[in-house]
C-alpha cells in the first residue's frame, strides 16, 4: 500500500512541475464528493442487516489544463471509503489521464489514455444521480466507466453522433492481461432538444485455454468472446428527465457447463433500468426514481468449476429519493434502495440513506 | 414617549427597507451597458426595485444562475447543453427571453482600404489561416486580431457562427470587454476586430471617428450587407446577427417579471435602440410568449 501512494506522490510532483512550467495556460481544478449515512434495516445477509455508518462513498478531485488551443489534458484521483469494517486508509487511484484532442478530424475529438467509455455515458447523463447509485451496466459491471486506450468522438451532422472506442477491456484499475482488445462503439442520434435515441455494441475476443497469450479472464464466466448490445431513449424536459435502457452482454461459448453437462454453453446477462427526475414547484427540491432489473445468467443453471451458478440470481432494484439544494451544487439526498431477489427465501435488502452530495471547481485559471 | 418614537421610526426604516425587492443581473459584457440604463430606467419608476447589474461574461451569468446566486443571467448566446443539465442538477428551470437583437460587427481601422469580407474570409482571419490584409485586397501588412476572452458569449457566437467551430488564432489577443476591442482597433492600423453594434457608435449616434464596421457577405458573390442598415439585421439579411438572451429561474413572478415586462414594453424597447441595438421582432416574440411575456 505504502508503494502505491509514494508511486501516486510521484506522479503528482512529476505532473505538478510540469504544469507549471507551462505558464499562461488556463486551468481547472474541480471536484466532487458523495457522502452518506446509510442505515442497512434489512438484509439478504444477516452479518449486514442493522449496519449503520458515515462513509465518504466516493470523491474526485480532478485536474484539467489546455495545453494548447485544441489540446487539453485532464487527471483525475477518485478514492472512498472501504466496505463497513475495512480499517484500511482512504487511498486515492488514477480514474482519468487522458489528452484531449480537439477537431482531430472536422467536429471529431480525440482521446489517449484512460478516460471515460461509451457503454452508458449518455444514460448517466441523463439518469443524472451518480451520487446515488451508478446506471444498471455499470453497476452490473458489464463495462467499466474507464479504460485505457483510444476513443474518437463526435459529431455526423446536427443530430447524429458517435464515439469509437478501442479499449484494453480491463477498466481503469488494472494493466492488460492479453493481447486482445475492447471495440465499442456508440451511435446516437438527437432529432429533437431533449430527445436521444441510442444504440451501442461491443466486442472483445478471448482465450481461455491461454494459448499463446496470458490466461486470465476478465469475466467470471469467461468465454471465447465478450459481446454487448444496448438501446437507450431518454427525454429530457426543463423540469423532468425520463430515460429506459435495455441491454443484452453475451459470453460465447464461455467457461460454464450448462445442465445437461454441454460444455462451453453461451451465458447471456441482460437487464433494463427506467429512471426519472422531477424539478418540483417547490423551490430546490426534486424527486428522483429508478426501477432496475437484471439477470446475471440466463440460464438458471450452469456450472462452473462444478459450483452451482445463476439459479435464480435475477433482482429488481428500487431506488427513490428527495434532492434538496440549499445552495448551488450542494444537494442532501434523504433515499432509500430496496433489492428484491428472485430466489426462494432469499431476503430483499433495503437501505435507509441521506446521502450528501457537493461539487467545488476554482472555474478557470491562468497560470 | 420619545423612546417609542425613535422605536417606530426604527421599525418604519426596517419595514422599508424589508419591502424593497433586489434583483440581481449577471452576465454578458455585451449587455451590460444596456442592462444597466434599463435598469436606471426602470428604478427611476420603481424606487422600491433595486437592480444590480455586473458583467464578467455569458458564461459567468449562466452559472450564476445555476448556482442560485442571481435572478437574471445576461447571455449573448444560448445556453449550451452541459449548462441546461447543470441547471437540471440544481433545481433550476431556466426561462429564456430575448431583448433586443444584436447585428454583431466586424469592425476594422478607419484607414484600411478593406470595407467588406465574406464570412469565410472573416473566418480565415481569425483563425489564422488568412495572416496578411493583402490576401483579402488590403494593404501588404500583417493582420492584428482583437477579440474577446473564453467566458464571453461573443467569443463562443462568433467561433460557432463565423469560425465554423474551430479554434481562434492563438495570436488572438483577447480583451476583456467590447470596449477595449474597440479601443485596440482605433489604435492599431492593422487590426480587426468583432463587438456588438452598440459599441461601435459615439455619443451622437455616429460610428466612431478611426473606426470602419465591414460590410458582410454570407458567401462569396453574394452582396455585402451592413448591419448599421437596422432592417438587414431583424430581416436576417446580415449574416452575423443574434439575439440578447436573459435567463431566469422558473416561471417569471414578482419583481422579476415586472422587470422583463418593462424592458420588453414600449419604452424599455426604446431604451434598446438609444443604445443601438435592435428591438425584438419576428420569432423572438413567440419565444417570449413561452417565456409568460
Amino acid at each position: 500500500m505504502k508503494i502505491k501512494q509514494y508511486q501516486i506522490g510521484i506522479l503528482f510532483f512529476t505532473f505538478f512541475l510540469g504544469i507549471i512550467s507551462l505558464s499562461g495556460q488556463t486551468s481547472t481544478i474541480k471536484g466532487v464528493v458523495f457522502a452518506d449515512y446509510y442505515n442497512n434495516l434489512k438484509n439478504h445477509s444477516s452479518e449486514a442487516e442493522g449496519l449503520n455508518a458515515f462513509q465518504i462513498r466516493r470523491v474526485y478531485f480532478t485536474f484539467e489544463n489546455n495545453i494548447t488551443p485544441n489540446i487539453k489534458m485532464r487527471f483525475r484521483l477518485e478514492s472512498a471509503h472501504g466496505k463497513f469494517g475495512d480499517d484500511s486508509k482512504i487511498n486515492p487511484f488514477v480514474k482519468h489521464a487522458y489528452l484531449e484532442w480537439s477537431n482531430f478530424l472536422p467536429s471529431h475529438k480525440l482521446y489517449l489514455g484512460i478516460a471515460e467509455t461509451n457503454a452508458f455515458k449518455n444514460a448517466e447523463n441523463y439518469w443524472g444521480y451518480r451520487s446515488i447509485e451508478k446506471t444498471i451496466m455499470d453497476l452490473n459491471k458489464i463495462s467499466s466507466s474507464a479504460d485505457m486506450g483510444l476513443a474518437l468522438k463526435g459529431d455526423l451532422g446536427t443530430v447524429l453522433h458517435h464515439w469509437f472506442t478501442l479499449y484494453n477491456g480491463t477498466g481503469y484499475g488494472s494493466a492488460e492481461v492479453d493481447k486482445y482488445k475492447k471495440l465499442g462503439y456508440a451511435l446516437w442520434l438527437t432529432p429533437v432538444e431533449g430527445l436521444i435515441l441510442e444504440g451501442y455494441v461491443d466486442y472483445e475476443k478471448q482465450d481461455p485455454d491461454g494459448n499463446g497469450t496470458f490466461k486470465y479472464a476478465k469475466d467470471y464466466f469467461q468465454g471465447t468472446s465478450y459481446s454487448t448490445m444496448k438501446g437507450f431513449v431518454g427525454y429530457s424536459a426543463p423540469s423532468f428527465t425520463l430515460g429506459t435502457e435495455v441491454f443484452v452482454r453475451t459470453n460465447k461459448d464461455s467457461g460454464a457447463k450448462d445442465a445437461d453437462g454441454m460444455e462451453k454453453t453461451d451465458v447471456k446477462k441482460q437487464g433494463f433500468s427506467v429512471f426519472g427526475s422531477w424539478i418540483t414547484p417547490l423551490t430546490k427540491l426534486k424527486l428522483f426514481g429508478r426501477y432496475d432489473s437484471f439477470d446475471p445468467n440466463t440460464k438458471d443453471n450452469v456450472w462452473v468449476s462444478d459450483v452451482k451458478n445463476g439459479m435464480d440470481d435475477e433482482y429488481a432494484l428500487i431506488i427513490a429519493g428527495l434532492d434538496y439544494i440549499p445552495e448551488g451544487n450542494i444537494h442532501f439526498m434523504p433515499n432509500i434502495m430496496i433489492k428484491k431477489y428472485t430466489a426462494d427465501g432469499k431476503k430483499n435488502d433495503m437501505t435507509a440513506r441521506l446521502t450528501l452530495y457537493y461539487k467545488f471547481s476554482t472555474g478557470k485559471i491562468i497560470i | 414617549m420619545k423612546r417609542i418614537l425613535i422605536l417606530m421610526c426604527v421599525l418604519a426604516v426596517f419595514t422599508g427597507a424589508m419591502a424593497q425587492d433586489f434583483i440581481q443581473i449577471k452576465g454578458s459584457d455585451t449587455l451590460i451597458n444596456l442592462v444597466q440604463r434599463l435598469s436606471e430606467v426602470y428604478m427611476e419608476k420603481n424606487p422600491n426595485t433595486a437592480i444590480a447589474v455586473t458583467g464578467g461574461g455569458s458564461g459567468v451569468g449562466i452559472a450564476a444562475l445555476i448556482a442560485n446566486r442571481v435572478q437574471i443571467a445576461d447571455a449573448s448566446r444560448p445556453m449550451k447543453a452541459k449548462e441546461k443539465n447543470a441547471c437540471k442538477e440544481n433545481g433550476v428551470i431556466p426561462y429564456e427571453i430575448v431583448i433586443g437583437i444584436d447585428g454583431l460587427s466586424v469592425i476594422v481601422h478607419g484607414d484600411n482600404p478593406v470595407k467588406k469580407l465574406t464570412v469565410e474570409q472573416i473566418g480565415g482571419i481569425f483563425r489564422g489561416d488568412i495572416s496578411n490584409w493583402k490576401e483579402v485586397g488590403g494593404a501588404d501588412m500583417a493582420i492584428s486580431l482583437y477579440g474577446r476572452q473564453a467566458n464571453s458569449g461573443t467569443f463562443v457566437f462568433f467561433q460557432e457562427h463565423v469560425l465554423g467551430k474551430k479554434e481562434y488564432s492563438p495570436k488572438m489577443k483577447r480583451m476583456n470587454g467590447n470596449a477595449q476591442i474597440v479601443e485596440g482597433v482605433i489604435a492599431d492600423k492593422a487590426g480587426i476586430g468583432y463587438v456588438g453594434i452598440g459599441y461601435v457608435f459615439d455619443d451622437k449616434g455616429h460610428v466612431r471617428d478611426g473606426l470602419t464596421v465591414l460590410n458582410v457577405s454570407p458567401k462569396a458573390g453574394d452582396d455585402p450587407v451592413s448591419p448599421l442598415v437596422a432592417e438587414n439585421v431583424k430581416s436576417g439579411k446580415y449574416p452575423i446577427a443574434r439575439a440578447l438572451f436573459q435567463y431566469i429561474n422558473g416561471k417569471p413572478k414578482g419583481a422579476v417579471k415586472d422587470f422583463i415586462a418593462f424592458e420588453l414594453g414600449p419604452e424599455g424597447q426604446k431604451v434598446v435602440e438609444e443604445m443601438s441595438f435592435y428591438p425584438v421582432s419576428g420569432d423572438y416574440l413567440e419565444n417570449n410568449k413561452k417565456a409568460g411575456f
